[in-house]
């Protein structure tokens, strides 16, 4: 127990510094009539932090590693995961000697380009013999402004979960969400259609920090030899 | 019964201010709840409430005040149920509006939205509107039934008024008669005339203490029959002419006290006079099976009834007027004259349907 308690603090610490930066949701913040295909987001990509994002389209990628050349060749499930992410990207990260990647879907609300993120796989956890605490982890979904800055750079903005925090408790805005997990982390589990709503509306808003936000990536393209 | 008609519908008004207060108190209760989903509500649920609901309140009260006394109640149905459609799709309609855009003008700080899908919207607007519509109907089925009992109660006391004026004029009818016949008797210094005041006294205490019910037993009423009958013979002196039978199947047999006295008064009036021949009077009691017949007939002479037409449509204008109130469509009443009788026959019966 007298080692349990600051392990713990630390746990807890690392949780809020990893957890509490953006907004989850169980649901994915776009619908099916908002997506909206980017192909400038397409390429190799670096970070300020040396960072390398290497974003691939969904379609391509997934045809390759099922090992098909047309989706009329995939099962019945694999066809229906094909048309669902179909304008999607694959976006494999490298960083800090971590790889992950991740499905991230485009879509569009008043002719702003969003994306939204799910975890697909994380090598290191992947390794893990004792998967045990993986089990206990779900796949959410991230909420990020896309802006194209220039034909080489982009910006990636996730919403900040401080933000919404702040809108719950000055009790200015009305969505379902729970807290959940040892951190009591806000999880958003309003609907899609709700969520695409809110989403509208917050960029209506003359709030001028409605973007502000920890976790923001400048991406610089990267010209591959 | 004009001016009691007056006041009933004058009760009738329908308080809006109390029914929509009601209403809408109890429709905030619940949506509250609803919207604040198990938790404690907050000042932005009491916002979003006040703003849905404000949005519900308008196509209810179109519904209530336009749609249902325009067009509900005046049986056009067909234009009712479109129209109801229209407006719940309509103001669904807007109720998306107004949470899309036009709250933002009212409440800029919050970030409201439309939390409700079309179909939800449509369920929500639909249960309001039906539920609205059913809570209207009760209510003036309410108010009707309770004016309708009303009126049967005012209808009830006018008929018992009448009946009491019908007896009223009886009475004393019956009395100047029999005063009459004493009178007769103490003329002539005749002994009955003290046998005559007993059966006299018999007979107005029945009608004044025992008639006074809505009905009395057949066996009481005939016991006055035949005291009344038995009062004539000391004036006429023919008993020999008086013929009373009686078949009864049942003696309880409940009937309107003094319904067949003035008939029988008609006959001894009309028919047993002491200077004619061969007068006389029949008369018939028979019950079977709840059928009751009363039949009575008496000589008849067209000279005799004209010098007294002041006075013979009394008694058959009583009864009839009471027949019409106490056995409505349950009797049958005959009056037949020919040279030299006039026949009286009533029959009275339960009608089954």
């Amino acid at each position: 127990m007298k080692t349990l308690k600051p392990r713990l603090l630390i746990l807890a610490l690392g949780f809020l510094l990893l957890n509490s930066c953006v907004v989850k949701s169980l649901f994915p913040f776009y619908t099916i009539n908002s997506i909206y295909f980017e192909k400038k987001f397409i390429g190799t990509w670096e970070d300020a932090e040396n960072g390398k994002w290497k974003v691939l389209p969904f379609q391509e990628t997934f045809l390759k590693e099922s090992k098909k050349k047309n989706p009329s060749e995939l099962g019945k499930d694999d066809l229906e995961m094909y048309n669902k992410y179909k304008n999607g990207y694959i976006v494999y990260l490298e960083k800090d000697s971590t790889k992950t990647s991740f499905l991230a879907m485009p879509f569009k609300i008043n002719n702003q380009l969003f994306l939204d993120f799910t975890p697909i796989e994380d090598k290191e956890s992947d390794e893990l013999k004792n998967d045990l605490y993986k089990m206990h982890l779900i796949e959410t979904h991230t909420l990020a402004k896309f802006g194209i800055t220039s034909e080489n750079e982009i910006s990636i903005k996730w919403f900040s979960s401080k933000k919404l925090e702040q809108l719950l408790n000055e009790d200015k805005i009305k969505i379902k969400h729970e807290e959940v997990g040892f951190m009591e982390t806000i999880l958003l589990t309003a609907s899609s259609e709700e969520l695409e709503k809110f989403i509208k509306k917050y960029m209506d808003s003359n709030d001028q920090d409605k973007w502000k936000t920890d976790v923001e990536a400048k991406l610089r393209r990267v010209h591959e030899k | 019964m004009k001016n009691s008609n007056s006041k009933l519908v004058k009760g009738n008004n329908h308080n809006a201010l109390i029914f929509n207060g009601i209403l809408w108190c109890c429709s905030f209760i619940l949506l509250l709840f609803i919207f604040s989903e198990d938790s404690n509500p907050k000042k932005i649920d009491f916002i979003y409430t006040s703003s849905f609901l404000a949005t519900i309140i308008i196509p209810v009260l179109f519904n209530l005040y336009i749609l249902i006394p325009f067009f509900l109640k005046r049986e056009r149905y067909l234009l009712f149920v479109m129209l109801f459609i229209i407006t719940i799709i309509v103001f669904t309609q807007i109720n998306i509006w107004f949470f899309s855009y036009i709250i933002d003008y009212i409440f800029p700080d919050y970030y409201f939205i439309s939390y409700h899908s079309n179909t939800k919207l449509i369920t929500i607007f639909s249960i309001f509107l039906v539920s609205t519509t059913l809570i209207k109907l009760s209510e003036d089925w309410f108010y009707f039934n309770r004016t309708e009992n009303q009126q049967l109660k005012a209808e009830n006391q006018y008929i018992q008024n009448q009946l009491s004026s019908l007896r009223s004029q009886i009475n004393p009818h019956f009395l100047f008669n029999s005063l009459n016949v004493i009178y007769a008797l103490a003329l002539e210094n005749k002994k009955e005339t003290t046998k005559a005041i007993v059966q006299l006294s018999d007979i107005l205490r029945y009608v004044i203490y025992d008639s006074n019910t809505e009905r009395v037993s057949l066996k009481n009423e005939i016991i006055l029959l035949n005291n009344y009958i038995e009062f004539q013979k000391f004036r006429h002196r023919v008993s020999d002419k008086i013929k009373f039978t009686c078949e009864i199947s049942d003696e309880n047999y409940q009937i309107y006290p003094m319904l067949l006295l003035p008939l029988i008064e008609n006959s001894f009036k009309h028919g047993i006079k002491g200077d004619i021949e061969n007068t006389f009077i029949n008369l018939n009691i028979t019950l079977n099976n709840n059928e009751f017949i009363f039949f009575i007939e008496n000589n008849y002479t067209e000279n005799l009834l004209n010098t007294t037409k002041e006075y013979s449509g009394l008694g058959i204008e009583n009864i009839q007027k009471n027949l019409k109130i106490v056995y409505p469509n349950q009797h049958i009443l005959k009056i037949t004259k020919n040279d030299t009788k006039f026949m009286v026959s009533l029959k009275l019966f339960t009608n089954e349907n």
